[in-house]
């Protein structure tokens, strides 16, 4: 096992390569770059000196030699923990992304816990109560919540706080407590916001577990082997938790590949919507304004997550199926 | 009635029914029949006749939309001898799942996927062994896992105990499954179509372990099987199936010597035999098997039947007639008054 992990570490080095290099070739396409769209804007806001400034400004900011060698320099300097700067707010890039990872990690840990919390135990007792009232209508929630895009709850959310409360809960801190440090009262603040994102999130999440979960459970349960356990006198509750459940596992633990990547790249949309000091409502806007060191930064973080999530995901699946394991 | 006198289950009027998209249907039509203790009773017929819900109706193992609508199975083999009526338990309950495995144990037809994939063979007989026998610990069950391996003739059962079941033969499967069905010492067993998924050899190695056993334990059997060369080999009496009906009944010989009702016999000329003349032609019987929903009026096996007498055959279910002793078969050809056809 231990050198299987090895192996699949090692092979995951010249597939970063490839992300990297992919993907920063992908930032450079557009015809435009950082500094055009700057000029233009500045442009139009009157500011004509901003034209006669552009080769300076590319200069300045390295955009002026060619692509090949630009990421030779950004690819060592990433590998010696120098991201680069943001081209917006001159930053360095790790400093944005560690000062939003707590948001990020605390919004979506949150999210994944709720979604996959509830949604497994109700898509096992959906399944076990097969056409039941309880199966009924949680079949109906999960179909709505898979229907809806999460942004969309979120918003509906926003409004019906606002109509009972007139509370406006964009952000995930009162303005008072936004750099505030984080005493009991932030974190009560904290929460009074959070809940809306995590709901929102969570719901779609746990429609589409509770439903796979279901899907699953009935189709083990049709299985010849169940008859054979419950023709040995096995309890019901064995039947089902020792040896159904543990079967319909297997495409959970294929989903759990991508709940890593998921923590600091789902819910991009509704981050922006709500306006939350997340990493992916920044990678949405860094990829939008070409701002490419800190887009390429968090498309980097994004595809390690994905190698290291299938990695830990392949592993349980040993873990779990025999048939794997010996393979 | 005493000990020695009574069967050691009977089953009066079943009735096991399938709520469907189509309309009930009725895949077991009002049967009966008994097993004598340490006896082995063969469950004959085609495919769809309602082999497979008659077994796990007397495991109380039909599961909605199915349900057990009528009739009585009654089990006289507990210990102190107190009759336990199957059919008044709630499928669910307690109650009823002690019976399952321990008095009467079950043997399926696909050996690959009638395991859990996930677990060692061992440990899927010493959790039915924990599941039955209080107090019984871990270790006490291996070793009887181990002892039950070994008794089902399995090479090296102390390393086979720790295999998963994709790591054994078909044959070697289906050995595991009778180790673990027979491992808490049922009375009964019902051994549904066990070896029709190997091949012939292994077939015949499987039907002398499980005679042997039989011998050895002393159980009764109920062998389901479509095979009438497996039904004389393994059963000293066979009940004959058709659409959920029983047609005929009696000790082996009898029936499949002496075929009373055309169903049967239609079924014995369609099986190939080694010492028939090669010029004799194979009859296979005419017609398909109607679906349960389409249930024919009168006799079930009227619409296939070469005897068909139309105004009799197609109007009233006849009652089983005796065609000797012990030997009965539900056909107006039968019946002591019946004015035989002019030749
Ligand atoms: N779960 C179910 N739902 C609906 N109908 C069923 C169900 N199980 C069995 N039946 C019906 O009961 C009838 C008898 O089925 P059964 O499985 O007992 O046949 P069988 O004699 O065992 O056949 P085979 O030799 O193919 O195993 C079938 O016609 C089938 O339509
Ligand atoms: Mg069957």
């Amino acid at each position: 096992m231990l050198a299987y992990i090895g192996k699949r570490l090692v092979i995951m080095l010249p597939t970063l390569l490839l992300i990297m290099a992919v993907g920063f070739f992908i930032m450079q396409l557009p015809a435009q770059d950082y500094v055009s769209q700057y000029v233009a804007r500045q442009g139009q806001m009157g500011n004509t000196t901003a034209m006669l400034q552009e080769e300076l400004l590319r200069q300045q900011l390295g955009l002026d030699k060619p692509p090949i060698e630009r990421f030779f320099y950004w690819f060592f300097d990433f590998l010696r923990g120098d991201w680069g700067t943001s081209f917006v707010d001159s930053r360095p890039v790790t400093t944005i992304i560690l000062e939003r990872l707590p948001a990020t990690l605390a919004i979506s840990s949150l999210a994944f816990l709720v979604s996959w919390g509830v949604g497994i135990p109700l898509g096992v007792y959906s399944a076990t109560h097969q056409y039941k009232t309880g199966d009924v209508a949680l079949t109906t929630l999960a179909f709505i919540g898979i229907g809806l895009p999460d942004f969309l709850v979120a918003m509906f959310f926003l409004v019906a706080a606002f109509l009972a409360s007139g509370q406006v809960l964009l952000g995930l801190n009162s303005p008072e407590f936004v750099n505030a440090p984080w005493t009991l009262a932030r974190i009560l603040d904290f929460f009074s916001y959070a809940w809306l994102s995590v709901t929102a999130v969570a719901f779609t999440g746990m429609a589409l577990i509770m439903r796979v979960t279901r899907n699953n459970m009935l189709e083990e349960l049709g299985k010849p082997y169940v008859l054979t356990l419950r023709a040995k006198g096995l309890p019901e509750r064995v039947v089902i938790w020792k040896h159904v459940f543990r079967n319909a596992l297997h495409p959970l633990v294929t989903m759990f590949g991508q709940v890593l990547a998921f923590l600091i790249n789902g819910f991009a949309i509704t981050s922006a919507v709500l306006n939350l000091p997340t990493i992916q409502s920044v990678y949405l806007s860094a990829t939008f304004q070409q701002d490419i060191f800190l887009a390429g930064a968090i498309l980097i973080l994004i595809a390690v997550t994905v190698m290291v999530g299938n990695l830990i995901s392949d592993v349980m699946l040993a873990w779990l199926d025999p048939r794997v394991r010996y393979d | 009635m005493s000990v020695e006198t009574t069967p050691l289950i009977s089953v009066e009027g079943l009735v096991t029914e399938f709520r469907t998209e189509g309309g009930l249907v009725r895949a077991v039509n009002g049967i009966d029949f008994t097993i004598p203790r340490g006896g082995t009773l063969a469950v004959l017929g085609e495919s769809g006749c309602g082999k497979s819900v008659t077994g796990l109706s007397l495991l109380n193992l039909i599961r909605p939309p199915g349900a057990i609508a009528g009739g009585r199975i009654t089990y006289y083999g507990m210990e102190g001898g107190k009759p336990v009526e199957i059919t008044s338990l709630p499928p669910t309950s307690e109650a009823m799942r002690k019976l399952r495995g321990s008095e009467i144990g079950m043997i399926f037809q696909e050996p690959m996927t009638s395991f859990d994939p996930l677990y060692t063979v061992g440990e899927q007989i010493i959790e039915t062994l924990m599941a039955h026998k209080r107090g019984l610990s871990r270790a006490a069950a291996r070793a009887q896992a181990i002892e039950m391996l070994a008794k089902v003739r399995l090479p090296s059962p102390e390393i086979l105990v720790d295999r998963y079941p994709h790591q054994l033969s078909g044959g070697m499967r289906q050995r595991v499954m009778i180790a673990m069905a027979l491992s808490c010492g049922p009375k009964l067993l019902i051994a549904e179509e066990p070896t029709t998924a190997l091949d012939v050899t292994t077939e015949s190695q499987i039907l002398d372990l499980l005679q042997n056993l039989q011998q050895e334990l002393g159980m009764a059997v109920m062998f389901i099987t479509h095979d009438l060369a497996v039904a004389s080999e393994m059963a000293d009496e066979v009940v004959v199936m058709y659409l959920g009906y029983v047609v005929e009944r009696g000790p082996v010989e009898d029936v499949l010597n002496n075929p009373s009702h055309p169903y049967t016999q239609a079924l014995l000329e369609s099986v190939p035999r080694l010492d028939a003349d090669s010029k004799e032609r194979l009859r296979t019987i005419e017609g398909m098997v109607p679906t349960p929903d389409q249930m024919p009026r009168g006799c079930p096996f009227h619409t296939r039947c070469r005897h068909f007498m139309p105004g009799i055959c197609d109007t009233a279910l006849p009652p089983l007639y005796a065609a000797g002793p012990d030997h009965e078969a539900r056909c107006v050809l039968v019946a002591p008054d019946f004015a035989k056809e002019p030749a």
